[in-house]
């Protein structure tokens, strides 16, 4: 997976946007996730570790 | 990745262990292996992907890839093993790939002609995966599947490890699926469909959830809890006022009282009325207090009514005791003694299978274990309590209400008396005497409405506060619950912008990469191709139809002849290689075969330059 190209489009997309910071690592979390399953053939679990990937951003950028 | 060495151990026509080196050096990177056809060059290509993948793609996997010599040399119960080791490196690491396959010679039966007939049964199919380190041991990798498959994805490695003959497939009219998987598969589009579709169902969760917290809710109870609030300060000023004309219809009757006590002809009656009034407020007191005395009692009167229940369960008890079914009051640990010491309280030895002692085995087995023994025992005693009980209770109840007759009757009596010296007063010829009467009954009146509105409104005013005190608890809940609903809001409309960035993502990553893969495609198409080829451009639409172009910009892949549909694919493939930077051999097995001599020197010429390894098996 190409995080290079896919991290330099994301900061374009989200130039205007105020959650600029916790959209953007929440795509590239995520995709990680992704990645990690798609390695291990195991492409369940989404439900349960989205929202806590979300959590843990979310979180972190509460401030 | 770049493969470093390959060893076989009887795989297909591979009988001993042979070992294969390939090229890895940046300036000489091209392994040919080149044979006969049959010689095992396809072979070679299957060992590589099963060894590293578990599928070979073009030979069966299983007891097809033993070599058969081993297995016919095999007597019966003998375990044949294949072997495959794949060495190589990714990122300056070095790995050492085992895939081994272990299986059973077995016979079953015998044909007419008493020949054994034998089947190979698997045992075991293994993979180990090792990292190198500087000091040349081996370390384990726990995931192996995972590990390769983060090196060169499954997906992906058919666009790297293929058969030269079927690639033309990739330019044929009417394959542009395979294009479009091509795409997908090299650059890993499939991440991030999964993560948006992932997503979405995250989105559909939260908006679940949210409608669990009503915006509404918080507003309503606060203007509830507003409205309670105005309630009570109305109560309170209403008590307030109550109380006030309380206590001047007192100051009034004591003025009255005052002025009649002054007349020293009903002096005598004003002070037995007074003695009496007072009276009357102890009597109303005590009848008060005997009341909810009275109340109290009447709460166990479950006792009085359960008697019957509770005869019906003593005979019960008995019956049982009488047949021994439950124990007398003799416990399980002195029945015990008596069989371990054999000697009865009464001095009388017990025998071994006397009377005696199955008799206390047969009490043993009525014992029942702990709490429930105890409580057996204890039950006729607590019975007997219960009885006891319900008796006290009826005869309190008998006292109080005698009680509380008397009480009444003196009530009665006292208002009488009350009742005539009022008449006589007001009836008096005394003028003075019969208006001060009248004035203060006016005022004793009053007093008697006031005096339970005061209570009513204080009842009221105790309710609202009950009720205040239900709303702020719900105020409570609803305040928590709207700060989750607004946490939860906030995580919801995260999730849907990074949704929605997704997807832009997405098209973005697709459109860019497409037309990087174009791009290299046109070149390298251009360079393998032969200088006065009528085919100039390449294109990828945006539904992933691959198309060449002639020197006029028509349309031309069905103008391709098969050679040039091979270079065609193969510039599409190598231009996929180059748009993703991956780090992956090209290992072609019978590549070029339909290719004529400009081109195919053209490829031989460009090729080396346009991969990291390649490896060729023609």
């Amino acid at each position: 997976m190409d995080f290079n190209r896919i991290g330099r489009i994301l900061n374009k997309e989200l130039e205007d946007e105020p959650m600029r910071k916790p959209i953007s690592e929440i795509v590239m979390e995520l995709l990680k996730w992704e990645v990690g399953k798609a390695e291990q053939k195991k492409p369940h679990g989404a439900r349960d570790d989205f929202p806590k990937i979300i959590d843990m951003v979310v979180n972190k950028h509460a401030d | 990745m770049l493969i470093k060495k390959v060893t076989l151990k009887n795989f297909r026509q591979y009988r001993e262990e042979q070992t294969i080196e390939f090229a890895t050096d940046k300036e000489k990177n091209v392994t040919m292996v080149y044979g006969e056809m049959g010689c095992g060059k396809s072979n070679l290509f299957s060992a590589i992907n099963w060894c590293l993948y578990g599928e070979s793609g073009s030979v069966e996997t299983g007891s097809e890839i033993i070599n058969k010599a081993a297995l016919s040399e095999a007597t019966d119960g003998d375990a044949v093993e294949t072997v495959v080791k794949v060495g190589f490196s990714h990122d300056n690491r070095n790995y050492h790939c085992i895939r081994t396959l272990k299986a059973k010679n077995v016979c079953l039966s015998k044909d007419k002609y008493g020949n054994e007939r034998f089947t190979y049964f698997p045992e075991t199919d293994s993979l180990f995966l090792g990292k190198i380190q500087a000091t040349g041991e081996v370390s384990r990798i726990a995931d192996a599947d995972e590990t390769i498959n983060s090196i060169l994805p499954s997906q992906m490695r058919k666009y790297f490890f293929f058969d030269g003959e079927k690639i033309d497939e990739l330019s044929k009219p009417g394959h542009e699926g395979e294009v479009k998987k091509g795409i997908e598969a090299v650059l890993q589009l499939h991440i991030i469909t999964r993560a948006i579709n992932h997503l979405k169902q995250v989105c559909k969760d939260y908006d679940g959830a949210l409608e669990k917290y009503s915006e509404g809710e918080l507003k309503e109870l606060y203007r509830l809890r507003s409205e309670i609030n105005d309630d009570i300060d109305d109560l309170r000023e209403k008590q307030s006022r109550l109380q006030n004309e309380h206590l001047g219809a007192k100051k009034l009757i004591s003025t009255y009282d005052t002025r009649l006590l002054e007349l020293s002809e009903i002096k005598d009656q004003v002070e037995r009325r007074d003695r009496l009034e007072g009276k009357l407020k102890d009597l109303n007191d005590t009848s008060e207090e005997l009341e909810l005395k009275m109340k109290k009692e009447t709460t166990k009167a479950f006792i009085v009514l359960s008697e019957k229940i509770r005869k019906k369960t003593d005979e019960i008890v008995s019956q049982k005791r009488q047949k021994g079914e439950i124990p007398t009051g003799i416990r399980e640990t002195f029945l015990r003694d008596l069989l371990e010491e054999r000697i009865c309280i009464c001095g009388r030895r017990i025998e071994p299978d006397s009377s005696e002692e199955t008799a206390i085995k047969r009490r043993l087995s009525y014992v029942k274990p702990g709490e429930l023994e105890n409580l057996i025992i204890e039950l006729p005693g607590k019975l007997n309590l219960v009885s006891t009980e319900a008796g006290s209770i009826v005869n309190s109840l008998k006292t109080l209400r005698s009680e509380e007759t008397n009480v009444r009757d003196e009530i009665d009596g006292t208002v009488e008396d009350l009742q005539h010296i009022h008449e006589s007063l007001k009836d008096t010829e005394h003028e003075n005497i019969s208006n001060l009467e009248s004035e203060r009954d006016d005022a004793m009146k009053r007093l008697g409405g006031i005096e339970p509105e005061i209570t009513k409104t204080s009842d009221d005013i105790d309710k609202k506060k009950r009720e205040l005190k239900d709303t702020d608890d719900k105020i409570g809940r609803a305040e928590i619950n709207e700060k989750r609903g607004k946490e939860l809001k906030r995580r919801s409309d995260i999730a849907e912008k990074s949704r929605n960035v997704l997807e832009k993502i997405n098209d973005k990553f697709i459109q860019e990469m497409r037309e990087e893969i174009q791009k290299y495609s046109q070149d390298i198409f251009g360079s393998l191709l032969w200088k006065n080829s009528q085919f100039k451009d390449v294109s990828i639409s945006d539904n992933f139809e691959l198309e060449v172009l002639d020197r006029w910009g028509k349309p031309a892949r069905r103008e391709l002849s098969a050679g040039e549909r091979q270079c065609f694919s193969l510039a599409f493939i190598l231009a996929m290689s180059e748009a993703t930077e991956a780090e992956a051999p090209f290992i072609m097995d019978t590549p070029f075969a339909r290719i004529s001599e400009v081109p195919l020197r053209n490829i031989s010429e460009k090729l080396p330059n346009l991969t990291k390894q390649l490896v060729l098996l023609p």
